[in-house]
């Protein structure tokens, strides 16, 4: 049986190359001046460009954070405000990441090659259960 | 069925109007054709010179580099606008169902 750091390195390289491959083909096509870029189709924008909007606003976030921490004005915010505002964000971020992956890597397929949305449905149950069951074998047993 | 011409038909001397000439009679289908026909030399070209060298070979690594290969020239492709966006998305999505096929499966 597969080991759950293998599959989890597996899943995380999978979303790097698709998100790195839509990134550089957008890139590529804007530079070169093309009008329709596969970013107007509605699944990648609905996708990639909402989890790199996503990531610009937690950059911009921890940016004005980090200039408010570097200077000298008094905090206007209570410390508990600070670390729950902080813990929201972060999880805002990792959940839109997930999201936008997911999209990616399930709703872009089966809508482009047309598969039902039952076997879909199927499919990611299956192997959310079976990371959900890896991570408690790891829980339990550490392997 | 006559052949079009290219004195009578090449509106332009750039080497978009040239690449685009095919599609003025097979408009979405010779350039589709033209990928798939990398996607599948690469596929057989590196899955028999691992055969060949180690003595078995795996077919999944030689789909994911043909995908990647593939996904490469549709983006040439696209960027002189001989394909059309849908071309281009389909090609990736051939492409991320095989690299995920790879990365998923077991490694032998």
């Amino acid at each position: 049986m597969a080991k759950f750091s293998d599959s989890f390195v597996s899943w995380v390289l999978l979303g790097l190359f698709v998100v790195s491959m839509i990134a550089f083909t957008i890139g590529i096509q804007e530079k070169n001046g093309l009008e329709s870029t596969i970013g107007n189709d509605s699944i990648i924008n609905s996708s990639y460009v909402s989890l790199t909007n996503t990531l610009s606003e937690s950059t911009d976030t921890a940016n004005s954070s980090k200039t408010a921490f570097e200077s000298d004005i008094e905090p206007q915010t209570s410390f508990g405000d600070l670390v729950f505002v902080s813990i929201l964000g972060v999880g805002k971020t990792i959940t839109g990441m997930i999201i936008g992956v997911y999209n990616i890597l399930f709703v872009l397929p089966t809508t482009k090659l047309g598969i039902p949305k039952l076997i879909t449905n199927v499919l990611s149950t299956l192997i959310i259960m079976t990371l959900v069951l890896m991570a408690w074998r790891v829980y339990r047993s550490g392997d | 069925m006559t052949y079009k011409t290219l004195d009578s038909n090449l509106t332009g001397d750039g080497l978009r109007d040239l690449l685009n000439f095919p599609n003025l009679d097979n408009s979405l289908v010779f350039y589709p054709l033209i990928l798939f026909a990398i996607f599948f030399i690469v596929t057989t070209l590196t899955f028999f010179r691992e055969l060949n060298r180690e003595g078995k070979a795996n077919i999944l690594p030689s789909l994911a580099v043909a995908g990647f290969v593939t996904s490469a020239m549709a983006v040439l492709f696209s960027l002189i606008q001989v394909i059309s966006t849908a071309t281009l998305i389909t090609t990736l999505v051939i492409c991320i169902v095989f690299i995920g096929l790879f990365l998923l499966t077991k490694k032998q």
